[in-house]
């Protein structure tokens, strides 16, 4: 069993371009599954995927969906072995996917602490569940296991033996098979535009803050989901202090505290400076480091505090969604956070 | 004998491969044995012998299991045995996720279904002759072509499950909480069933009836179906016990032990004034008791409410001085039982008498539907009197 590149007929792809299919698309997948930003992008990665998933099917001939009654004996016996195989290679790529998520997590939140002034980790505040670019990655994995082990296979070229040949209609399904990735791009595209939005609660792995002395302070954090998992997400942190005068965000040098707050500072007549009373604490006030935007860019995000006459403080978070270029299509975000003076929150995202 | 080094290797490793189960079976109960020795002291080792005893009735029947061959016309060979084991497996996934909370924390029933699990994973093991995970070398051509198909029809239901999860992670918020939910402890070993066990399971319930035995069979397969009864038998008794012993904390009397006290000297000598009338205050001592005491329910399967508390009295009134808060009442523990606090309240009368009054629900697990009420009572009046305890 040699010669790796003989093709199975004269029209269809040999062994060494199958493979090389195979390749691309694992690699995909792995880039698909890992923690390195996407930065809107995602869409492509996807697209691309869906083009190579269409050309590796062409290439075996769509064996691993086609029913029994079409296939004759060897074509039967090779896609009920690719299922097996498949089968079993799921369990080794879903933990090889975990490996390279985690690295990929650890190069990420590396390079963001010698690039920032603050160790920023890869993971948000905000729990979106499990991320749209690793439900994909999963799919593809449950998709096109079996059309890759008969694909990289020698004997896994398309076979036309045994299978009605009518080449007319064969030539239409072929055509008709690549409306799939206009197909995916317009359903993803609606749903980022149309979709309602969905909230999304405070991840498990929040910080735990502080604030000045004599005051009460808890962490928020929270998001919106724009598109499902597969668009962008703006979220929201903040630590929020209340002295029953007033409630403000602590630790975001960029919002000014109340009078109050800095007022009381336990010497008199020294105004302490502002980054003693209100030091950036990204890890717990960061403005947009919750957004996440693998399928669509986030920008204009803007952080503003109001506090009312009666102390309550309203904290605005404002970002742009867009899933293509130049605003197009685009949709405004804005959550909300709502703490009375005495702590009782009014509305969260 | 030219014996080729690489074959006596290639032996030897399959001989390893062989035996892994087993040896990892024999190494988690020492393990288990061990854990529990020292996490346990010394006056809870005898709680922990039915456990222990229990452990090993599930490794001997393990064993047992393990050994029985498949024959032709044996017990597990039967399609509607087969069949039923992988009902029940299914069931007991379920049951895993059911019981499972959110987060990597198992739930109390979870070590019981997973034993189980382990228990029907062999006797499928068994029925199936392993073919679904035997090398390649060792089964003939319809059976490779039967673990083919068994896997081609196992991959649609393992990507639908999969898949369905994934679809309710991206569906909504609520269906997002809920995946996260399967995903939980439960989940992960549900997953790792599917993925090391769905063949296995699709082999055994589509693998057609085995044919009827040959003329020159039957003494082996008595003797085969000897030990698969005996294999039963203890498969229903490692099943049952669990059950009998939930209803054994609902249905057999209360084990109670207690024991009163003096402190040591110098613990609690403060004093009051006999009476406020009185020119010249005349300190009388406290005199103090300790109260420890036991409430026990259920044997192997149980739960227990320790009362470790401290009441001094004048004369005037009796008064608490530990054990008898809101927190002493969360002390009650045990294994496979929830324990729900109905009451906890001390009360010092007019006339001086201290009330503690501890209530709760045993509720076992595996029968959540059984429940009874135990109340842990200590009354002391003013001069020290112990009217209930517990």
């Amino acid at each position: 069993m040699n010669g790796s590149t003989t093709p199975m007929s004269g029209a269809e792809p040999g062994q060494s371009v199958r493979r090389a299919l195979v390749i691309a698309t694992a690699a995909l997948t792995t880039l698909l599954a890992s923690a390195l930003p996407l930065h809107g992008f995602g869409i492509l990665l996807v697209a691309i995927l869906a083009g190579l998933d269409i050309l590796l099917c062409r290439a075996t001939g769509a064996l691993a969906f086609r029913r029994a009654s079409g296939l004759d004996e060897r074509q039967r016996r090779l896609r009920d072995f690719a299922y097996r195989r498949g089968f079993r290679w799921i369990g080794l790529a879903i933990v090889l996917l975990y490996v390279v998520w985690i690295g990929s997590d650890i190069a990420v939140t590396v390079v963001s602490a010698t690039t920032s002034q603050f160790s920023i980790p890869a993971v948000s505040d905000v729990d979106t569940g499990i991320s749209g670019r690793i439900v994909l990655a999963m799919a593809e994995l449950l998709l096109m296991l079996p059309t890759s082990v008969i694909a990289w296979r020698r004997d896994g070229g398309g076979g036309k033996e045994g299978v009605d040949d009518e080449r007319g209609r064969n030539r239409h399904q072929r055509w008709m098979s690549w409306l799939a990735v206009p197909g995916i791009i317009a359903v993803w595209l609606a749903a980022v535009v149309w979709l309602p939005s969905q909230s999304a609660p405070r991840g498990s792995f929040s910080a735990s803050g502080g604030g000045p002395s004599g005051t009460t302070c808890q962490d928020f954090a929270g998001g919106t989901m724009v598109g499902s998992e597969f668009g962008a997400t703006v979220g929201l942190r903040a630590d929020v202090c209340w002295d029953d005068t007033v409630a403000y965000v602590w630790g975001n040098p960029g919002l000014p505290l109340p009078a109050s707050a800095t007022s009381d500072y336990g010497v008199p007549g020294f105004t302490p400076p502002a980054s003693w009373v209100n030091p950036a604490q990204p890890m717990l006030s960061g403005c947009g480091l919750d957004n996440t935007g693998d399928f669509a860019a986030v920008s204009h995000t803007t952080c503003t505090e109001h506090i009312d006459a009666h102390g309550t403080m309203h904290y605005t978070v404002s970002a742009r969604v867009s899933p293509l270029p130049f605003g197009i299509a685009s949709r405004e975000v804005s959550i909300e956070l709502v703490v009375t003076r005495a702590g009782k929150v009014l509305e969260q995202p | 004998m030219n014996e080729d080094p690489r074959g006596r290797r290639r032996n030897g490793l399959r001989l390893f491969s062989n035996r892994v189960t087993p040896v990892v079976a024999v190494m988690a109960f020492l393990w288990l044995i061990l854990s529990l020795l020292v996490l346990v002291s010394a006056n809870d080792l005898l709680a922990t012998v039915p456990l222990a005893a229990y452990l090993l009735l599930v490794l001997v029947t393990w064993a047992v299991v393990a050994g029985i061959r498949r024959e032709p016309g044996s017990w597990l060979g039967r399609r509607a045995v087969r069949r039923a084991l992988v009902v029940a497996i299914a069931a007991d996934c379920v049951g895993l996720i059911a019981s499972s909370p959110s987060g990597s924390q198992l739930g109390s029933a979870t070590p019981l279904l997973l034993i189980f699990l382990v228990l029907l994973n062999i006797a499928l093991g068994n029925a199936t002759e392993r073919i679904a995970s035997a090398s390649e070398s060792s089964i003939d051509e319809r059976q490779e072509e039967l673990r083919n198909r068994a896997h081609r029809l196992a991959y649609p239901v393992f990507a639908g499950v999969v898949g369905a999860v994934l679809l309710a992670d991206v569906a909504s918020t609520p269906s997002r909480e809920w995946a996260e939910h399967v995903l939980g402890s439960g989940g992960f070993f549900v997953f790792l069933e599917l993925l090391f066990v769905l063949p296995g399971m699709v082999l055994a319930f589509i693998e057609p009836a085995p044919p009827p035995p040959e003329s020159d069979v039957p003494a082996r397969s008595r003797r085969v179906n000897v030990q698969a009864r005996v294999a039963v038998g203890l498969v229903l008794a490692v099943l049952a016990l669990p059950l009998m012993g939930s209803v054994a904390v609902v249905g057999l009397p209360l084990r109670t032990s207690s024991h009163v006290s003096t402190p040591q000297p110098g613990a609690v000598l403060s004093g009051t004034p006999a009476s406020p009338s009185s020119p010249t205050p005349q300190v009388i001592p406290l005199t103090c008791h300790s109260f420890n005491a036991e409430v026990e329910a259920g044997w192997g399967v149980y739960a227990e409410l320790p009362v470790s508390a401290q009441a001094c009295w004048d004369g005037h009134r009796a008064n608490e001085e530990y054990g008898m808060n809101q927190d002493d009442c969360m002390m009650g523990g045990g294994l496979l039982v929830a324990i729900t606090m109905d009451q906890c309240t001390r009360t010092t009368a007019a006339d001086g008498t201290l009330t503690f009054t501890w209530r709760v629900k045993f509720s076992p697990d595996l029968l959540p539907f059984l429940s009874r009420h135990v109340t842990v009572k200590v009354i002391i009046d003013k001069n020290g009197n112990v009217e209930r305890f517990p």
